[in-house]
């Protein structure tokens, strides 16, 4: 019988970040721990580690390879002082076999993540199997769930709008930008401030391929770092950081603004921002986005022509719609991962019916020929083969609804080693084994 | 060929619902960001659908001896062939993408499509109208009912537009919001649409200068530039022209160009009601 998965895994859902961070396992701690855990421990293992979760599959290679083992050995790699081990320790929780499986699947979908339909957990996942791959902790079960683990994202992806939406504000301040422009790569944005919002704004203008990226800043310093992180090194052309004094002269030149600064009070005023749009050479609409608290535009600025302005609750109220949105589509998610579960069961099922089938058929005329033996000399050859042909028969038709059984799709989740398991306990097919390949053993030594 | 025209008659609004199905499906369960990629799996669809179009309009025009313009049924089928075709070319062909207008286009083609198929007659009742058999007149007519159609896909963009600025601009962040595209794409195929519809009427009026040389308006109605359908028929040119010119040297762009080409169909909706309202004297040819 092969291995029973086990999951165990601490995550937003039961650590705050300082545990996660604690727990958290960097690409080579994660490497090690697949390679000590391949040595004697587990005979496949998977290592999930992102800044929301440390999840660890394994298929254990000996009974004594417990839940609570697979904890302590993975929080050993991070040499933990002993009271933080004990401490952190019951904050792990753990799953087998297809509710581990159904863990996975839910993690790779997107709908455990901290924001549901996170798509980042796909490429986390994927590098996860990669490592697993690497390390040689990877086979043939990791590879198939792997599979079907991918399988499952895409359909989630496809069929459901779970994904759809921002789900934060940065990222909808960016969104709402494309509905008014729906190519940002020939314009050019001035994000205002070098905080975290501004960066993430920055990096999502720049994954939607804006052309020109102008920053301004008080320190021009900061603002120089932040454009060499976000564009990664290589600037566009007309990229530039300015003084946020001299940040009407970037006005004119701006389709989007985005704006989250730290100041007290109106940064940018509704005559300015006049004044731009007269400079302006294009007469294209200036779009906006004040995420700051408090605000940095001043709402007048809304009412000019040509001006879309928004701040940081109308955004919030675009994430909440979306968020809401999401969640209505858990039901056809979660159906998705059932069917998907069901087909990866079946799949082991058959795989691993195959081998408990013929083992049956095996010990059954294994004891039908004992019996014909037994009873040659008491028939005549006209008997033996009549006996011959009924007694292959009834095992034909004996055998018929447990082969069925082994064979069809599970219809529950719960079913899938139950079936197997009771077979080979009833009819002791692993004693049996045993017993012979002791036997082959004794007749080889 | 009487036979397989009613097969493609039976057949084409059933091609017809199938991509309002088709189109609905896209625009209402799926994002306007995954929307183009998904579309992109039906564009068979759409091309198999104005393949048989055509091949109808054709057959018809062969068996019945003239184009399908002699009834209101005909018509029909007509303008829901011109506007598939030509939201095709808008939308689908030229970017690969769509917009989500694609439901009311194919809507609105599956109504007109099924009228002409349930009330269409394949057999021509028109002997004695010799005009019918006029290659130009033919021409002409087909022209500005391609014109009429772009014009009205132009509107239907325009409508878009509206609604979604309005949406934005009073933060209701619903459906519409979500499921339309950038105000700057509906306003492009808006364009794009009315330079179409434009270009065809030009050729439809200039078409119909050619045939009064031929076939002289009834003296009744007053001569050329007294014909209602005519004057219409310049206004609206007009209108959609000095969009298109407006834009260009203006650079009149966004909710002000889009309000102006609104106005332009508008008026054709106005004064095409009047000319109709007014009867059938008008636009006689002798």
């Amino acid at each position: 019988m092969p291995a029973e998965l086990i999951a165990i895994g601490l995550s937003h859902h039961n650590a705050n970040v300082e545990i996660r961070e604690r727990v958290a396992l960097s690409d080579t701690e994660a490497r090690t721990l697949l390679r000590g855990l391949k040595k004697d421990v587990v005979l496949e293992a998977l290592v999930i580690s992102t800044c929301n979760r440390t999840e660890l599959y394994a298929l254990p290679a000996d009974p004594a390879v417990t839940a609570e083992y697979l904890v302590d050995f993975l929080l050993s790699t991070k040499s933990l002082p002993a009271e933080e081990h004990q401490r952190i320790r019951p904050m792990f929780s753990s799953v087998t076999h297809c509710e581990a499986v159904t863990h996975l699947f839910d993690v790779i979908a997107g709908i455990d993540s901290q924001v549901i339909g996170d798509q980042q957990i796909f490429a986390q996942v994927k590098s996860a199997f990669t490592m697993s791959q690497e390390t040689g902790a990877n086979g043939s079960y990791m590879t198939k769930l792997a599979h079907a683990a991918f399988h499952v994202a895409k359909r989630v992806r496809s069929e459901t709008t779970i994904a759809t939406g921002a789900a934060t504000i940065s990222y909808a301040a960016v969104e709402f930008c494309r509905k008014i422009y729906d190519d940002l790569r020939g314009r050019s944005a001035l994000v205002i401030g070098a905080g975290e919002t501004a960066e993430l704004a920055a990096r999502h203008l720049i994954e939607r391929g804006i052309g020109t990226l102008r920053i301004a800043n008080r320190n021009l310093d900061h603002g120089n770092a932040m454009l060499g992180r976000v564009r990664e090194g290589i600037p566009s052309l007309d990229d530039e950081v300015f003084p946020l004094d001299d940040m009407t002269r970037a006005l004119p030149l701006s389709d989007i603004i985005i704006s989250s600064t730290a100041a007290d009070g109106y940064i940018l005023s509704a005559a300015q921002v006049e004044q731009s749009l007269r400079s302006r050479v294009s007469s294209t609409p200036i779009v906006i986005v004040d995420i700051a608290v408090p605000r940095d535009i001043d709402p007048e600025v809304g009412k000019l022509p040509n001006v879309f302005l928004k701040d940081i609750d109308d955004l919030r109220s675009i994430v909440d719609l979306n968020l809401e949105r999401r969640k209505s589509e858990l039901p056809k998610a979660r159906a998705i991962i059932l069917h998907e579960l069901n087909n990866f069961l079946a799949l082991q099922s058959k795989l691993e019916a195959g081998p408990t089938i013929k083992e049956l058929r095996d010990r059954f005329e294994q004891i039908r020929l004992e019996e014909l033996e037994r009873n040659r000399a008491k028939l005549s050859p006209v008997e033996m083969e009549l006996v011959n042909t009924m007694t292959i028969r009834m095992m034909n038709r004996l055998l018929h609804t447990p082969t069925v059984m082994l064979k069809e799709p599970r219809a529950s989740m719960d079913d899938l080693l139950s079936r197997i398991e009771l077979l080979r306990e009833l009819f002791a097919l692993d004693v049996h084994n045993s017993a012979s390949s002791t036997d082959e053993h004794s007749e080889g030594s | 060929m009487e036979l397989f025209l009613q097969i493609l008659n039976t057949v084409l609004p059933f091609l017809y619902a199938a991509l309002v199905w088709v189109f609905a499906e896209l625009f209402f369960r799926t994002g306007s960001a995954e929307r183009p990629n998904k579309v992109k799996r039906w564009f068979p669809l759409v091309f198999a659908t104005l393949t048989l179009h055509a091949l109808y309009i054709g057959t018809y025009t062969v068996h019945v001896g003239h184009c399908l313009l002699a009834t209101i049924w005909e018509l029909s089928s007509l303008i829901a062939f011109t506007l598939l075709s030509i939201y095709a070319f808008v939308e689908l062909r030229v970017t690969r993408e769509a917009s989500g207008t694609g439901f009311l286009v194919t809507l609105v083609a599956f109504i007109f499509q099924s009228a002409s198929s349930l009330f269409v007659s394949t057999t021509s009742t028109l002997e004695g109208a010799l005009i019918l058999k006029d290659p130009i007149f033919n021409v002409h007519v087909t022209t500005a009912v391609f014109g009429y159609a772009a014009l009205t896909l132009a509107s239907i963009y325009g409508a878009l537009y509206l609604l979604l600025f309005r949406a934005i601009t009073r933060n209701q962040f619903g459906a519409v919001y979500q499921h339309l595209p950038s105000l700057e794409r509906l306003e492009r195929y808006g364009i794009r649409s009315t330079a179409i519809g434009f270009v065809f009427l030009t050729i439809s009026i200039a078409l119909g200068w050619v045939l009064m040389q031929h076939y002289p308006i009834s003296p009744s109605v007053g001569g050329f530039i007294l014909d209602p359908k005519i004057l219409a028929t310049l206004l609206v040119w007009a209108v959609f022209g000095i969009t298109l010119v407006v834009r260009k040297i203006a650079r009149v762009e966004g909710r002000k160009l889009v309000l102006f080409w609104m106005s332009g169909f508008a008026l054709t909706v106005i004064s095409m009601t009047i000319v109709n309202a007014l009867g059938t004297t008008f636009h006689n040819f002798n």
